[in-house]
């Protein structure tokens, strides 16, 4: 009897976790990963509230930048010279002009593009 | 009251050229009546024409014509919100709303200051619609899409709610408390803030009503009718969307279809008040709320697919919009040069 207990939780258990997914709170806003969302999706979002979806693809590319090997969008910025035209705005058109251009890519494919700009750009890496 | 309508003929010259067009509109709808073998209308002894005659200008045609135009109004309203947005872009529309509500309160003062019922309560409606399409929503767009860098709310790879909307549902609170002030007002004529009064026990703590319908300032009364309305069935509609409360997809459902079953039970209960009304004016703002009401039911619909919601794709759908556009301004104008009643247009 306790056999059967067992094992039918474990396939309820089971069958449960398969339907599990990540998901925000419900009422909360965005997307639970910016990175896999596609470009055609993300320029409807970002029409829509372009200021925090900049801002996600940014933090994205941080975490990115970070676990890779230990830098971050500031440490890159702090090797070019004051006036090197990278601010918010210019950093976020990187992937917004990316993504507009390739709908059928992924965020993560247009936010790696402003990295390898980055990267380009930053005298130490090149 | 009448030295006031003189000195503001004399010192508003536009007002004198309102008057002398709502003239020459009268003269050039009348024909068509008579063509349509309706009676005309009996002239009073101003030389005005008066209601009585009109086979048109009564129940329940009256208060259908003021419902469409009003159901007209709200979806037009939409589309002319999203072309601005769509011909200037985000940056220039956010610039522009400033202007284009500041010259709506300046309408509303050529309303105010006017003795005219009918011109005052189509300035309210319409200066209310321009209020809250400007200064409301475009601010609430400009703070959650620009400042606050706010994101739409998705669900299922689709946005549910704009950011502005996100902020507009958090003001319902605020809504509610101002609401306060209209059911605990002895003035209030609203029939929804009376049958509370009457419910509550409050007719005989209020007292009578101090103000007569001479003394009512309509534009004001109509413009806040409007923004208060509009505002209500807007928090209303997001609450409904609000997954945190009715849960996703299927799980809204029960919610969606009380909202649609209480929307249309209460748009047809005011309907059914509203196709007994004669005067124009007061059919035009008893239409706002009645058409207000069943627009929840447009909007939930619409998120069921079974609505394509035209209004809100002005380049797509624009030959379909301009018929509407000028069944709307047709209908406007029908009702503004109705005969009116000597006390709708401020003969008293």
């Amino acid at each position: 009897m306790v056999k059967r207990l067992v094992v039918l939780a474990l396939v309820l258990g089971a069958d449960a976790s398969a339907d599990t997914q990540f998901r925000l709170r419900p009422g909360m806003t965005g997307v639970a990963d910016i990175g896999t969302t596609g470009c055609a999706f993300f320029n409807e979002l970002h029409y829509n509230g372009p200021t925090g979806m900049q801002q996600q693809v940014l933090t994205w590319i941080q975490g990115y930048l970070y676990a890779k090997d230990g830098t971050t969008i500031d440490s890159l910025l702090a090797g070019l010279p004051a006036d090197n035209g990278w601010n918010f705005d210019t950093l976020s058109a990187v992937f917004v002009s990316h993504c507009k251009a390739n709908p059928d890519d992924t965020v993560a494919v247009a936010a790696l593009a402003l990295v390898e700009r980055l990267l380009a750009s930053t005298p130490a890496r090149q | 009251m009448a030295p006031r309508t003189d000195s503001l003929h004399r010192t508003l010259p536009v007002w004198g050229a309102c008057q002398k067009y709502t003239l020459v509109f009268t003269m050039a709808v009348s024909p068509p009546h008579e063509a349509l073998g309706m009676a005309t209308s009996t002239a009073a002894p101003s030389g005005r024409p008066t209601p009585p005659g009109s086979t048109l200008w009564r129940a329940p045609y009256v208060g259908i014509f003021a419902l469409v135009s009003m159901l007209l109004g709200i979806g037009l309203a939409h589309a002319l919100m999203r072309a601005i947005e769509e011909a200037l872009g985000h940056d220039l529309t956010y610039v522009a709303q400033l202007f284009i509500g500041a010259g709506a309160i300046v309408w509303l003062w050529y309303g105010v200051r006017s003795r005219n019922e009918n011109f005052a309560t189509w300035t309210g409606f319409f200066t209310g619609i321009v209020i809250w399409m400007t200064w409301v929503e475009l601010y609430y767009m400009y703070y959650g899409r620009k400042v606050f860098g706010m994101m739409p709310r998705t669900d299922a790879g689709t946005v549910t709610t704009e950011p502005e909307y996100l902020i507009m549902t958090a003001t319902t609170g605020v809504l509610m408390f101002m609401l306060v002030f209209y059911l605990f007002d002895k003035d209030t004529r609203c029939n929804f803030f009376v049958w509370f009064q009457d419910r509550l026990g409050l007719r005989e703590g209020l007292g009578t009503s101090t103000r007569t319908a001479r003394d009512r300032n309509y534009a004001i009364i109509t413009f806040m009718e409007t923004i208060y309305v509009t505002w209500f069935c807007y928090a209303w509609n997001l609450l409904v969307f609000d997954p945190t409360f009715v849960g996703y997809g299927r799980d809204a459902l029960p919610a969606e279809v009380a909202t649609v079953f209480v929307s249309i039970a209460w748009g047809g209960f005011c309907l059914s008040r509203l196709l007994r009304y004669r005067r124009t004016s007061t059919a035009v703002r008893y239409g706002i709320p009645t058409a207000n009401i069943l627009w929840i039911s447009v909007e939930i619909v619409s998120g069921w697919g079974l609505l394509t919601e035209i209004w809100l794709y002005p380049q797509k759908y624009w030959l379909q919009l301009l018929g509407l556009t000028g069944a709307f301004v047709l209908l406007a104008v029908l009702i503004y040069t109705a005969p009116k009643k000597a006390s709708e247009i401020g003969e008293w």
